[in-house]
């Protein structure tokens, strides 16, 4: 039974190696030749793109074969003297604003950089509104009302004290 | 006393509602979510839908030379496939298929990602894929048509628009929906 479920965990802790494996082997092997420069602009274009096929990762960061096909597309824009522009450009009029990680400032998108502003704004407003009422007394009508008249009640059971006869 | 400094009056003077704020606030975040999620469907549109298909030129399996620009004023069914991939395999009889219910109508075409040649005409033969699929060997082709993975379908009018974009296996519910889109009735 133990050999058994080690068996099954070895198996199981093995599944990814085989499925990358396999995702490799349908990974044409293109040797683009980029000199140190360009290579650096492959990973910094490809930070600013987002893989498609992954979770929430950069195209420069996965290794899935879509990361790895649109970054050797990248080398050869880069072959052909392209700009960085261009090169996201390319890619943002085929697969649309979310290949990109950083969400152009326009549309609907300015939602998403103006709600964290909003967002910060607004809750410093209510904490500084919810300290100020903190901050204030609550005394109510009823309780000065019972105040005064406690004092008056106090002021009739001592008559001759007056405030300088603590003195 | 002033009564109107009274913290109790305007505590009492605040509209009731606002109680309940950070609870609206919470569920309209909620809501907001719940819409994201679950309008989220395979079929996102595609950046090409209402605009002029990409040119498709190349060579097929069978080493002819194919070019879309020579069928222009007809319809297209575009599937992107791979031996690898098992969704095709799924979605595989319905294009043979059509194939066959096509002839005439629309031109149907292949175009492989990321796949050995070999491997391909192997399961060509499998399906029975009497229909041009294209190498596609430098991805260009996946690229123009935004796919990220197979098996994606696209349906171009005949104006040479694309008006339609399945991911992953189509149904052939689907399929006789998206062809009438092409003015096509099976």
């Amino acid at each position: 039974m133990n050999a058994r479920v080690i068996l099954l965990s070895l198996l199981l802790s093995s599944a990814p190696f085989f499925s990358s494996t396999a995702l490799a082997q349908n990974v044409p092997d293109v040797n683009l030749e980029l000199n140190e420069n360009q290579q650096a602009r492959v990973r910094d274009i490809g930070a600013k793109l987002r893989c498609l096929v992954c979770q929430g990762e950069s195209v420069a960061d996965s290794r899935a074969p879509f990361a790895f096909e649109v970054k050797r597309q990248i080398g050869e824009f880069l072959q052909q003297n392209r700009t960085d522009a261009e090169i996201i450009g390319f890619f943002q009029t085929r697969y649309g604003d979310t290949i990109l990680l950083e969400p152009p400032r326009r549309g609907i998108n300015l939602v998403l950089w103006g709600v964290p502003v909003i967002a910060l704004f607004g809750g410093a407003a209510l904490w500084w509104s919810t300290m100020k009422r903190k901050n204030t007394a609550q005394v109510s009508a009823e309780m000065l009302e019972r105040v005064d008249r406690e004092m008056l009640e106090r002021s009739m059971q001592e008559p001759h004290r007056t405030p300088d006869s603590r003195l | 006393m002033n009564l109107s400094q009274d913290p109790t009056q305007k505590e009492s003077a605040r509209a009731p509602w606002t109680r309940f704020l950070p609870l609206l606030v919470m569920v309209a975040v909620l809501a907001l979510l719940a819409v994201g999620l679950l309008t989220q469907t395979d079929d996102a549109k595609s950046v090409l839908e209402g605009r002029n298909a990409p040119a498709i030129s190349g060579k097929t399996l069978d080493g002819t030379q194919f070019s879309s620009s020579a069928l222009k004023g007809k319809p297209m069914v575009i599937n992107f496939w791979a031996s690898w991939c098992e969704p095709c395999r799924e979605e595989a009889p319905l294009f043979r298929e059509l194939a066959d219910k096509l002839k005439g109508q629309a031109t149907l075409v292949g175009i492989l990602m990321r796949d050995n040649p070999g491997k391909a005409r192997a399961f060509a033969q499998q399906f029975g894929y009497t229909f041009p699929s294209l190498l596609n060997t430098n991805n260009n082709l996946a690229f123009d048509y935004g796919v990220t993975a197979p098996p994606e379908t696209f349906f171009v009018d005949s104006s040479g628009k694309v008006v339609k974009r399945k991911i992953g296996a189509i149904t052939s519910v689907e399929m006789r929906q998206n062809l009438e889109l092409l003015g096509i009735k099976l």
